[in-house]
C-alpha cells in the first residue's frame, strides 16, 4: 500500500496527465454532430441532455484524475478530511438537536411563565377587589362618608384670582417646582 | 495467501452485511408499524393547551370574573404499582380522602380515572414531584371570582368542562369560551423535552364589560344581606339603575351563593329574582294607574276624592290597610298615604281599555327584553279576560304580575321624563361597543313631573316612608305591601314587602327597586324594603358623583 503514494509522489508537476478514453469520447461527440436545419426546440433540447449528461460525467472522471484527488486519496491527509466531515455531520446534529431542545425549553418557560402571569393576574384582582380595599380601609379607622359629612363648592369667577393671591402670599403654601418635584410614585416611596 | 485472507475478510463483512440487512428488512418491514407506534408513543405526547375564557368585568374594568391556569390530577389505576401507598401519599395533596382515592385505584380494570379537577399549579407540581406510576397531571384551567360572592346570580357560574351553566356565563357562551389548543410534544429518553410543535393553536374567549358598578353592587348586597338577615324571607332582590340610560348599577339577589361552588347551590340560590321572580306588585303599581289617568286627563294631581273606608267593585270589597273614616283626599294625597280605596277610584275613572293600553305602553305583560337569560314577562290580563272586579284589583297593583325589572325600567320611565328603555346590562362584547337602548316615550313630560312630585309625599311627612332620608337629597319613591295570591285567594301571612324609589327627585340620577319575598316579623313595604333604599342611596349618590339638591 505505501507504493501507491510513493508514484503519485514521484511524478512531476509539469507532467501530462493521462487522459481518459472515454473524455476524447465525450469531447468528440458533439463535435461531430452536424446542426440540422428544421428540427424543433424541444428536439433540440431532448439533443442536448446526453450532451450534457456525457459532460457531467466527464467532469467528474477528472474530478477524480485530479492531482488534488490522487494527492488526497493517496496521502493520509483524506483519513482526516473524511473525520472532519463525519466529526461535523455529527456536529451539525448534535446541535441542531441542541438547539431544538433549547427553543423547547425557551417554549415551557415561557408557557409556565404564561401561567403563572394568568395566577398572579387572579390573585392581583382579588387583591385590588373593592370589598378587600374597603374593609382593609376600615380596619385602619376609614370609612366612606355620611352624605351630611361631604361639603360641595359651589366655584365662582373669582375663585383663580383669589387663589392666586393666596399662593403669591405664601397663605396656602408653595407650589411645588415641576422641576424638582418626584414625577412618579415610586420616586415618592424611595424619597428618604 | 493474503489474497486468500482478503477473501476471508470480504465473505465475513458480506455476510455481517446480510444479517444486517436482514434485521433491518425484519425490524423496518416486518415489524415496522407496531415500533414506529411503540416509539412514537414512547417519544412523542399530544397535550392539551387550555384556552382560557374571557373575563367579565364591571363598568370600570374590575375584574369580577377571570380565568386561570390549573391542573387536573388524573389516575390510570392499572398502571399503579402499590394503590395503599399512592392513595395515602396524595390524599393530603389533593385534600381527598384516602379512602376514595383508594377506591378509584382499586379499579384494577379502569384505564383513566380523575382524581381531582381544577387544582392549583402549585398542588399539581408536589403531585408530579410524588412520581407515582399511574398518577398524572392534565393542564387545565378554572374560573376565578376576585370578587367572591359579588353579583354571584348574574354572573353565573361554569361547570368543570368550562362551559358556562347559568347567568351572563351561559347567556353568553359562545362569546366567552376560549378554545383549547393542542402541542405535541416530542421527548428524549430521560423524559425531557427535544422539540415542542403546536398542532393547533387556541384561542381565549372575549371579554364582557358589565354596566355594574362593583362599589355599588357591594354596597348594596351588603344591605340586602343585613335585610335577610332580619327578617329572614324566602327571597329578596334589590334593582339599582340610572334611570337616565337604563343601566343596571347593581343587581343583587338574597340568599347569596358562591358561583366557585354551585353544586350545592339550591336553585333559590341561583336564581336572578330580578328578572325571575314574578309577583303582585300592590301599591308600588299605584303610580302607574295614576299615570293613566293623568294622561287620560281623568284626573289632576289636585283632583280631590271623596272616599268611603271601603268600596264594592262588582264582587269584592276593597279596604284600606288601616282601617279608616270617610276621608277627602287629593291624587297626591292618595299615592302618598297608598289609598287602596283611592287608587281603585282612579283606576275605575281611567276604564279597562285605556287602563290596559297605559300599562302595556310602560311595558307590562312581556320581558323587557334585558340581555339576561330566562326574563320572566309577567302576567297582565287583556280587558275581555277582566271579570267585574278585576280594573279596581289592577289599579291597587292586585290581579296581574310583573317582575322586579319590570318595575323598575316602568319607574325609569317616570323618572328620567318619560321614556321607557330597556334595562342595559352589558357595555361591551369583546371590542364592540353595546348601543344604548333608544327607548320610545311613554308617557309625556308634564305627567312625569307630576309623578316625580306626587312620589316625593310618600317620604314626606304623612307619607308611608317618611321615616327615609338622605340629607341634603330629595327623595321620591313608593312603597308597596302586597298579600301573596295562595289556592285562588289571598294569603293573610305572605306578603311581598317591595319600594320602588329615585333620587335626587327634581332630577333622578339613581333608582332602587327592592322586593322582599316573605318577610317574617314586619311585613310592610315602608318598614321593610324602604329603610334599604335610603341606605343604598345614602352611599349611591355620593359615590356616583351626585350633588346634593
Amino acid at each position: 500500500m505505501p507504493a501507491a503514494p510513493a508514484t503519485a509522489r514521484s511524478v512531476p508537476r509539469s507532467a501530462p496527465r493521462p487522459v481518459p478514453r472515454g473524455r476524447r469520447a465525450a469531447r468528440a461527440a458533439p463535435r461531430a454532430r452536424p446542426q440540422r436545419h428544421g428540427s424543433t426546440p424541444a428536439a433540440g433540447v431532448a439533443q442536448l441532455i446526453p450532451v450534457a449528461v456525457g459532460r457531467t460525467a466527464v467532469a467528474v472522471g477528472d474530478m477524480a484524475d485530479s492531482g488534488l484527488m490522487m494527492r488526497l486519496t493517496r496521502g493520509r491527509l483524506w483519513i482526516a478530511v473524511l473525520a472532519a466531515l463525519l466529526a461535523g455531520i455529527v456536529a451539525l446534529n448534535v446541535l441542531s438537536l441542541s438547539l431544538s431542545s433549547s427553543s423547547s425549553r425557551v417554549a415551557e418557560r415561557s408557557q409556565s411563565l404564561d401561567q403563572e402571569n394568568s395566577v398572579l393576574r387572579a390573585r392581583l384582582a382579588e387583591r385590588l377587589s373593592s370589598k378587600r380595599v374597603e374593609s382593609l380601609a376600615a380596619s385602619l379607622g376609614l370609612e366612606v362618608p355620611e352624605p351630611g359629612e361631604i361639603v360641595y363648592l359651589s366655584p365662582d369667577d373669582q375663585d383663580p384670582k383669589v387663589a392666586a393671591r393666596r399662593l403669591q402670599s405664601g397663605e396656602l403654601g408653595r407650589a411645588p417646582d415641576l422641576a424638582t418635584a418626584p414625577t412618579t410614585a415610586a420616586d415618592d416611596l424611595s424619597a428618604p | 495467501m493474503i489474497e486468500r485472507r482478503i477473501g476471508l475478510l470480504f465473505a465475513l463483512f458480506v455476510l455481517l452485511f446480510a444479517v444486517i440487512l436482514a434485521r433491518a428488512v425484519w425490524l423496518q418491514g416486518v415489524r415496522g408499524g407496531e415500533l414506529r407506534a411503540d416509539a412514537t408513543s414512547q417519544q412523542t405526547d399530544t397535550v392539551t393547551v387550555p384556552g382560557f375564557r374571557g373575563r367579565i368585568l364591571d363598568r370600570s374594568g374590575e375584574p369580577l370574573a377571570v380565568s386561570e391556569d390549573a391542573a387536573t390530577a388524573f389516575a390510570t389505576p392499572n398502571e399503579v404499582r402499590d394503590p395503599a401507598d399512592a392513595a395515602r401519599r396524595l390524599s393530603p395533596l389533593l385534600d381527598v380522602s384516602a379512602d376514595s382515592i383508594l377506591d378509584i385505584l382499586s379499579d384494577r380494570e379502569s384505564g383513566f380515572a380523575y382524581l381531582r379537577r381544577k387544582i392549583d399549579l402549585v398542588t399539581a407540581e408536589r403531585v408530579r414531584r410524588l412520581g407515582i406510576n399511574g398518577i398524572g397531571i392534565l393542564p387545565d384551567s378554572r374560573r376565578v371570582y376576585p370578587q367572591g360572592e359579588l353579583a354571584s346570580q348574574v354572573i353565573g357560574a361554569v361547570g368543570t368542562d368550562n362551559q358556562g351553566l347559568t347567568g351572563l356565563e351561559s347567556h353568553y357562551e359562545e362569546l366567552l369560551h376560549g378554545t383549547d389548543g393542542e402541542a405535541r410534544v416530542t421527548k428524549d429518553a430521560l423524559g425531557g423535552t427535544i422539540e415542542r410543535e403546536t398542532v393547533t393553536g387556541e384561542t381565549s374567549g372575549e371579554d364582557l364589560k358589565l354596566t355594574l358598578d362593583a362599589e355599588l353592587q357591594a354596597r348594596t348586597e351588603d344591605v340586602l344581606a343585613e335585610l335577610g338577615e332580619t327578617y329572614d324571607p324566602a327571597g329578596a332582590t334589590i334593582v339599582a339603575m340610572d334611570p337616565r340610560s337604563a343601566d343596571l348599577l347593581a343587581l343583587a339577589n338574597w340568599p347569596a351563593s358562591d358561583p366557585a361552588d354551585v353544586a350545592d347551590a339550591t336553585p333559590e340560590e341561583l336564581a336572578n329574582h330580578a328578572t325571575g321572580f314574578s309577583y303582585e306588585p300592590g301599591s308600588t303599581f299605584k303610580a302607574f294607574t295614576v299615570a293613566a289617568a293623568l294622561e287620560e286627563h281623568a284626573v289632576r294631581p289636585d283632583t280631590v276624592f271623596d272616599l268611603p273606608p271601603s268600596i264594592q267593585v262588582a264582587d269584592r270589597v276593597i279596604e284600606e290597610s288601616h282601617p279608616r273614616g270617610p276621608v277627602s283626599l287629593t291624587v297626591a294625597d292618595i299615592l302618598a298615604q297608598s289609598s287602596n280605596v283611592g287608587a281603585a277610584t282612579i283606576g275605575l275613572t281611567v276604564g279597562s281599555e285605556p287602563f290596559d293600553e297605559w300599562l302595556r305602553r310602560f311595558g307590562f305583560g312581556e320581558p323587557t327584553g334585558i340581555d339576561f337569560p330566562g326574563e320572566e314577562e309577567g302576567i297582565l290580563l287583556t280587558p275581555d279576560e277582566y271579570s267585574g272586579s278585576t280594573l279596581g284589583n289592577m289599579a291597587i297593583g292586585q290581579g296581574l304580575s310583573v317582575t322586579p325589572i319590570q318595575m323598575a325600567a316602568g319607574y325609569s320611565a317616570i323618572a328620567n321624563g318619560g321614556t321607557l328603555r330597556t334595562p342595559r346590562l352589558v357595555i361591551k362584547q369583546g371590542g364592540g361597543s353595546v348601543e344604548e337602548p333608544g327607548g320610545h316615550r311613554v308617557i309625556s313630560e308634564r305627567t312625569a313631573k307630576s309623578l316625580r312630585e306626587m312620589l316625593e309625599g310618600v317620604l314626606a311627612p304623612g307619607g308611608t316612608a317618611a321615616e327615609v332620608k338622605v340629607p341634603g337629597y330629595t327623595l321620591a319613591g313608593k312603597t308597596g305591601t302586597a298579600e301573596k295570591a295562595v289556592d285562588g285567594g289571598y294569603s293573610e301571612s305572605e306578603f311581598v314587602a317591595s319600594f320602588v324609589g329615585f333620587a335626587p327627585a327634581e332630577s333622578p340620577r339613581l333608582l332602587v327597586a327592592i322586593v322582599v319575598d316573605e318577610p317574617q316579623g314586619s311585613y310592610y313595604g315602608g318598614d321593610v324594603a324602604a329603610p334599604a333604599f335610603g341606605e343604598i342611596a345614602s352611599f349611591a349618590l355620593p359615590h356616583l358623583g351626585v350633588p346634593p339638591s
